[in-house]
């Protein structure tokens, strides 16, 4: 290999498939370090899929996936994980510092408890995310927002070069928004590589510097600015958007009577 | 008969510590949402116990304990089967699974029961009542424990080390699997070595409350405890509690019933289970129903100070309209009776002549009342563009649940506005002009 540095992820013809039927094809990517990046497609495009197959928790029928040019490594040196918000009991006996900590086990080894250089590092985690002052809250007790807010800290107290975030910002009011994506930046200022599943179309400019654009396979990545095109996205979200595209033009032209319109049928595109 | 004689003791030592070592390993059972699968270890090993003591002869618990573990995984990895190979329903694969191995086990022990010293009830209902015949081969400072209180002994210690050993995995894959598995503590082999515990314990105490009656005493002391408290820690010592409480309560009363100390134990924490869910604080059905009724009560006040504080601006307005004499009609009438005794009770309002006037503090309540309901309705018109008519029952609705602060800030994103959409004043924060000297 030259002296360039190796990408934070490289992703080399990866298929993953749920009882024999395939629901990412021939993944083929690299994704450069310290870029903040969008994955962006429609529902059961496979986003949280190829996230998951990034961390080894589900496994590939073929393909292989890198970090840092290295095959897959724990905790410190591996990935940290958002994952979505649903995946857990937050009825679970627990608090949220106990939660952030849990950040800090992939470093820890078998056996050995955390200790106060753990707790230092997840409350400051938390003093990230704007959370210090529910430390000793049960997580049953927290606002949507906030749960978001605990897993990111969570994230961040377990220190990796590489973040995986399966939609942070589903379903958070407009501070956390603004929190998350404030940490995002930090992570970026320090040199990590950040990769978001994403599905707000609005805000993937503003947010993201790179993009991949994903619909079970891989329609396009790179740059936001060469990639995050009109005809990409009509390639990732293929006769839906094009259809949405018609009814808009036709309300904009503001010829169509809105209670007689009708969608045109499916495949009409 | 005490509970602490030379016939008893024995066996609430020996039903203390079964209900203790199964209530440890059960927490985690329960904490993984994976009680049925206590149910299907404790039922699924009773082939591999039947087995191993046929195969061995004597009623040591290694033997047994190969046996049942070798059932153990039989049952793990059957489901598993079934449920992957077949797309069966993880819970249908499991009860398949468990009621066959079961019903097996049943089948060799009438089979093995005329040729070997192994009575079918007593493995499934356990025999504690003999803890006090059955002594171990030595003794301890002159005392001879009996021979079940080893075995289970030497089985809490293990369960104690397990969990202390592998306290941050155990609790990391039962919150987290996902995560667990990408910081590289892997969740399949930790489930294998719970279910290994649990095939451990299960054996250790069938003898004490039988292969039926141990899932109760796996599940049911963890629900309670869940009940109970919201922290890991907590789950876990609620549970030893609630556990050794069935013991002595199952010992007393089996005593008292001349029945099973087995039975009773179950019953008893059965019993609990029933207390904690009717009296838990927090959880609880009694504390929730007294939650609820201070609620309504506290509404039923604010609604009579709400429309005394209105009759009198009318009055002040020259409308001369008659007072209320209790909270409005939409409350039951009991609840309007409690409401104005209370706030007479607590000088909020003073009846005379068949009326009710509001004090400088009851008329302090209303004024801010009245104040969160107008500037709701503001709210509501100005944000969510609601028409006039729609405006008052929401606001009624939520007047009784926003506090000061929300108050205040709602008032600053409208720019303090003076009237409410109906052209009503709405009354200023702090104390208006003339209310202390009435």
């Amino acid at each position: 290999m030259s002296g360039a540095p190796p990408p934070a992820i490289e992703v080399h013809d990866l298929t993953v498939s749920y009882h024999a039927k395939p629901v990412l094809w021939d993944i083929d990517v690299e994704i450069p370090a310290g870029q903040l990046v969008g994955v962006v497609g429609p529902n059961g495009a496979g986003k949280s899929t190829l996230l998951r197959a990034i961390l080894g928790l589900v496994r590939p029928a073929s393909g292989w996936v890198r970090i840092d040019g290295e095959p897959r490594r724990r905790g410190r040196h591996g990935c940290g994980y958002v994952p979505q918000r649903e995946s857990v009991d937050w009825d679970f006996p627990v608090d949220v510092l106990d939660v952030v900590l849990m950040g800090t086990y992939g470093n820890l080894g078998w056996f050995r408890r955390p200790g106060r250089r753990e707790r230092e590092r997840a409350m400051h985690a938390l003093e990230q995310v704007g959370m210090q002052d529910l430390a000793r809250r049960q997580i049953a007790e927290l606002s949507g927002g906030q749960q978001q807010r605990v897993f990111l800290a969570r994230a961040l107290a377990q220190d990796a070069p590489v973040y995986l975030m399966d939609e942070p910002f589903s379903g958070v009011d407009a501070a956390t928004e603004a929190a998350i994506f404030e940490v995002l930046r930090t992570l970026r200022a320090a040199g990590r590589t950040v990769v978001v599943v994403h599905h707000d179309l609005q805000t993937v400019e503003e947010y993201f510097d790179h993009v991949l654009l994903l619909n079970l396979r891989l329609v396009a990545a790179g740059p936001i600015r060469d990639t995050f095109t009109r005809e990409n996205l009509l390639a990732t979200y293929g006769g839906r958007l094009t259809l949405l595209d018609e009814a808009a033009e036709a309300v904009r032209r503001g010829s169509v009577d809105t209670t007689a319109w009708r969608p045109p049928p499916d495949g009409a595109s | 008969m005490s509970l602490l004689d030379a016939t008893s003791l024995p066996v609430l030592i020996v039903a203390a510590l079964a209900a203790s070592c199964c209530a440890l390993i059960g927490s985690f059972l329960v904490l993984r949402r994976s009680a049925l699968l206590g149910d299907a270890i404790s039922h699924g090993i009773l082939p591999g116990i039947v087995v191993g003591f046929a195969l061995s002869g004597s009623r040591e618990i290694v033997p047994m304990f190969i046996g049942a573990l070798v059932a153990a995984l039989g049952t793990t990895l059957l489901t598993d089967l079934l449920h992957r190979r077949l797309r069966i329903d993880g819970d249908a694969a499991m009860g398949v699974v468990f009621t066959t191995l079961f019903a097996l086990g049943v089948v060799l022990l009438e089979v093995y029961a005329g040729r070997v010293d192994l009575d079918p009830g007593c493995v499934l209902h356990g025999q504690v009542e003999y803890a006090a015949i059955d002594p171990a081969s030595f003794a301890i400072l002159g005392w001879t424990p009996p021979r079940g209180a080893v075995t289970l002994g030497v089985t809490l210690l293990l369960d104690l080390v397990f969990v202390l050993l592998l306290w941050k995995e155990l609790l990391i894959t039962s919150f987290d699997g996902d995560l667990a598995h990408s910081l590289g503590i892997p969740p399949g082999p930790l489930h294998l070595a719970l279910m290994g515990m649990t095939a451990l314990t299960t054996v250790a105490s069938f003898e004490a409350v039988g292969s039926i009656l141990v899932v109760a005493m796996l599940i049911v002391p963890a629900m309670v405890a869940t009940l109970l408290t919201d922290r890991l820690l907590g789950v876990l010592l609620a549970a030893q509690g609630v556990a050794l409480a069935s013991a002595g309560l199952g010992l007393w009363s089996a005593q008292r019933l001349d029945t099973s100390v087995a039975g009773m134990m179950a019953v008893s924490v059965g019993g609990l289970l029933a207390v904690a869910f009717l009296l838990a604080p927090g959880q609880g059905w009694l504390p929730r129903r007294l939650r609820r009724l201070s609620l309504a009560i506290r509404i039923a006040e604010e609604d009579l100070l709400g429309s005394l504080y209105r009759a009198e601006e009318r009055q002040a307005g020259g409308g001369g309209i008659e007072r209320p004499s209790g909270a409005p009609p939409h409350h039951p009438a009991w609840l309007r009776i409690g409401a104005g005794l209370r706030l007479r009770w607590r000088a909020e309002v003073v009846k005379s002549d068949r009326t009710l006037t509001l004090t400088q503090r009851g008329r302090g309540r209303g004024r801010r009342l009245v104040r969160r309901h107008r500037l709701w309705e503001n709210y509501l018109s100005d944000l969510l563009a609601l028409p006039a008519s729609h405006l008052h029952d929401p606001a009624h609705r939520i007047e009784h649940f926003l506090d000061e602060e929300l108050t205040r800030r709602i008032e600053e994103r409208l720019d303090g506005p003076e009237r409410d959409p109906h052209g009503r004043a709405i009354p200023a924060a702090d104390h208006e002009p003339g209310e202390e000297e009435r």
